[in-house]
């Protein structure tokens, strides 16, 4: 069974202003819990700089979507 | 507050680049009173000191590294590095490569799928014929199972059957809604359970114990007393910790409560949120409803359901409680958004105008997460969806006609807000029921899936039917795009209690899983593999938050799947940062696409002030006559959100590929949307309700 402690609290990191260790100490924790991830910390930190569910707008999407449709439907045509 | 913002708020006030540059400094030039690492290449100067790059030893080494080592053309690698610089990514060999696969190559969605294939063969996770043969069961239920596998019955099938003959047919669908997951991973977590116990009593070892100790525990769970269950250890600790199961279990048979086969029709034991029974009942008939009028292509799943009863009792059982979770989340979302509208439309209660902006924002944000975080319009029809959009997009033409002091204006959108809200009922898409109970009986019509093979069966399946939000997000999802966010997001709300963290699968997980475990593969696969995760990163970095005060950019390499082929679309967007979101009120997005008959093509979208303007570049005369009916079209449909359809335009093509890596530079940015920023009225910067 997997066993693991939470990752540490952003809070802490926050006044460390230290997203890259962050990074590093999500990096372990992902090891003993056996998920994979970009093991690059310089990387890493951007990657969880963005939730692409809250940093775009559904209607933002939604047009989106809307290209797509219409790109379908020429290359079937 | 939202999980990294504080983080994030903290990069923006700094230096963009984040960091501080701490380097081991051992050459270099002395400048006010530091040491600076200046490349030899006049040029790349240029682009630091343009856009204020730290001249660090570790970005002066990066620069090089990858200016000597990446195949790219001068030309494509300087452009890499000033959109690295534009978005302030360190300047590290790695980053660059990343960004440079990312802008310059397609996504290969096709050959990351076969490498999944190749690599997926003996992949974990698979029950097979020699596992089952190693498995501590009774030795009569193990010959049965070896016996129906022999015979052509996929291993999950024979469990299920074993399982089914063991304990009744109707015993795995009391489990649905309390074992997590799908079918398979209750009916490993069962044979988990009955291995260990075997182990520990040998001759000793009752099935009909065992089953009496189940029935105690749902007993158990249905009064409120049990927990979700993600393994067999879980099981094995809910069953220790009923004092004492057996008595209770004798409790309940002598009480002539039988474990009750279940039926469509019978389903009110089991449902676990029926709050309102009657609008339960109405989310059961129309589960039944939609599993009765299947037609050809879920012929397959029927042939299934009917071949054993334990599997049709569990799929129809799993199925309507999902529904009715859904149904029951729906409601709740829908009765604490109205409640809290009703304080803006209350004549008793007079809220300030900051605090009806306030309120609003609330609102919106519960409707976007209903939107993007809930299961809700997984399950429901694209008019739904539709008609919540509608309403998010009213609630914020309220907000900018209350910072223009027209309250009269604002209250009126909230009130016909709040009656359409109130008419919304949550009913399950017959099409999207079929699709659920498809998925949970799938690993009954074919042989057990190892991940690989699940992960390339959902991108295959990928098309999008019609228009819809919630399917784009899900697609960047699938691919990963979202991943390491959403594993912090898991691992900072880890409870002290929890042991294990459920990751929903992606592709680019599945890709680093594939990268580390298979070390030995052939140099295509290792190279297929570096250029996917490459690539995937690379849209990451570029789309990294806290880039510039006041934009956001963002990349997105978009695989278009049809019955040919898939192909690759490019998507550069750039926006004003509406407070760490782009604003879809006034944002540019520019789509780039080979097209099979007419070429290479250029779409770029214009929003302003909702109003949509959009030119097509191409050089094929033909095109215009088939894609105008279909933008126009599409102009009808995003009026159904609150966008407003302007006008269509048809340019020949220029260097679009140019135009839309100079989206993501921080100087086009603001040449493009100088205009644009004018008219926006930023209101409520600061808000963020959603704790």
């Amino acid at each position: 069974m997997k066993g693991y402690g939470k990752l540490q609290s952003v809070g802490q990191y926050d006044k460390l202003n230290d997203m890259e260790g962050y990074a590093k100490d999500m990096i372990d924790q992902c090891a003993k819990a056996d998920i994979a991830v970009n093991q690059d910390p310089k990387q890493l930190k951007h990657a969880i700089s963005t939730d692409l569910r809250d940093n775009i707008p559904p209607q933002l999407y939604f047009v989106v979507s809307g290209l797509i449709d219409v790109i379908q439907k020429v290359e079937e045509a | 507050m939202k999980i990294n913002d504080m983080l994030l708020n903290q990069l923006k006030l700094q230096n963009k680049y984040g960091d501080k540059a701490s380097e081991s400094e051992t050459t270099g030039r002395v400048v006010n009173g530091s040491k600076e690492y200046w490349s030899k290449d006049a040029q790349v100067n240029e682009l630091l000191e343009r856009y204020q790059v730290p001249k660090t030893e570790t970005n002066q080494k990066g620069i090089e590294a990858y200016l000597q080592n990446n195949e790219g053309s001068r030309e494509d690698k300087l452009e890499t590095i000033e959109i690295a610089a534009s978005n302030g990514v360190e300047m590290t060999e790695s980053n660059l490569n990343s960004i440079h696969e990312a802008i310059n190559s397609d996504f290969q969605l096709e050959e990351s799928i076969e490498v999944l294939v190749v690599g997926g063969e003996d992949a974990e996770g698979m029950i097979t014929e020699g596992d089952v043969k190693e498995m501590a069961l009774p030795e009569d239920m193990k010959a049965e199972i070896l016996k129906d596998i022999e015979s052509g019955t996929p291993v999950m099938k024979a469990l299920a059957k074993a399982l089914g003959k063991a304990f009744g047919e109707a015993f795995l669908s009391k489990f649905s809604g309390k074992v997590d997951g799908d079918i398979t991973v209750t009916i490993r977590i069962t044979i988990e359970v009955i291995e260990i116990k075997y182990q520990q009593e040998g001759d000793q070892f009752d099935l009909k114990a065992l089953m009496d100790q189940f029935s105690a525990l749902i007993e158990a769970a249905k009064n409120g007393e049990g927990t979700l269950i993600t393994s067999a250890a879980d099981l094995l600790a809910a069953l220790a910790s009923l004092e004492d199961a057996s008595q209770v279990a004798e409790t309940v048979l002598d009480e002539g409560v039988e474990v009750p086969v279940m039926t469509l029709e019978d389903d009110e034991d089991e449902a676990t949120v029926a709050s309102d029974e009657d609008f339960m009942d109405e989310i059961a008939a129309w589960v039944s409803e939609a599993l009765n009028s299947v037609d050809d292509v879920v012929q397959e799943m029927m042939a299934s359901l009917n071949d054993s009863d334990t599997i049709k009792l569990y799929v129809v059982e799993s199925v309507t409680v999902k529904m009715q979770t859904v149904a029951e989340s729906f409601k709740t979302e829908q009765s604490a958004m109205l409640q809290l509208l009703d304080t803006v439309t209350s004549e008793e209660k007079s809220l300030t105008s900051d605090q009806v902006k306030a309120v609003l924002e609330t609102v919106i944000n519960k409707l976007d997460d209903v939107l993007m975080k809930s299961d809700i319009p997984l399950y429901t029809s694209m008019t739904m969806e539709k008609s919540l959009l509608k309403m998010t997009s009213d609630l914020q033409e309220a907000q900018q006609l209350l910072s223009k002091n027209d309250v009269a204006g604002a209250k009126a959108i909230v009130k016909h807000v709040t009656k359409e809200l109130s008419e919304a009922v949550f009913k399950p898409s017959e099409q999207k029921i079929q699709a659920f109970a498809l998925k949970q009986s799938e690993a009954f019509t074919q042989e057990d899936k190892s991940l690989q093979e699940k992960q390339v069966m959902q991108l295959q399946s990928y098309k999008q039917e019609g228009v819809s939000a919630r399917s784009v997000l899900d697609l960047f999802r699938s691919l990963g795009l979202n991943h390491e966010y959403e594993v912090s997001e898991k691992l900072s709300q880890l409870k002290n209690f929890e042991k294990d963290v459920k990751i929903e699968s992606n592709l680019k997980e599945v890709l680093y899983k594939l990268e580390r475990d298979e070390k030995e593969e052939s140099h295509k696969t290792v190279e297929t593999l570096e250029k996917s995760l490459n690539n995937l990163t690379g849209q990451q970095l570029l789309n990294k938050q806290g880039q510039k005060n006041s934009q956001q950019t963002m990349f997105f390499n978009i695989p278009i799947v049809n019955e040919q082929e898939v192909k690759n679309m490019k998507l550069y967007v750039n926006s004003r940062d509406a407070n760490n979101r782009l604003d879809w009120e006034n944002c540019s997005l520019y789509f780039v696409v080979d097209l099979k008959q007419y070429g290479p093509t250029g779409i770029k979208v214009d929003i302003q002030d909702r109003g949509v303007s959009i030119t097509v570049k191409n050089d094929d005369e033909n095109l215009k006559d088939v894609i105008e009916p279909l933008l126009d079209n599409l102009g009808d449909i995003l009026e159904e959100v609150g966008l407003k359809a302007k006008n269509v335009n048809f340019l020949p093509l220029d260097d679009h590929k140019k135009f839309g890596r100079n989206m993501l530079k921080e100087q086009s940015v603001s040449e493009e949307t100088t205009s644009q920023q004018t008219t926006y009225d930023a209101a409520q910067k600061g808000f963020d309700f959603r704790i």
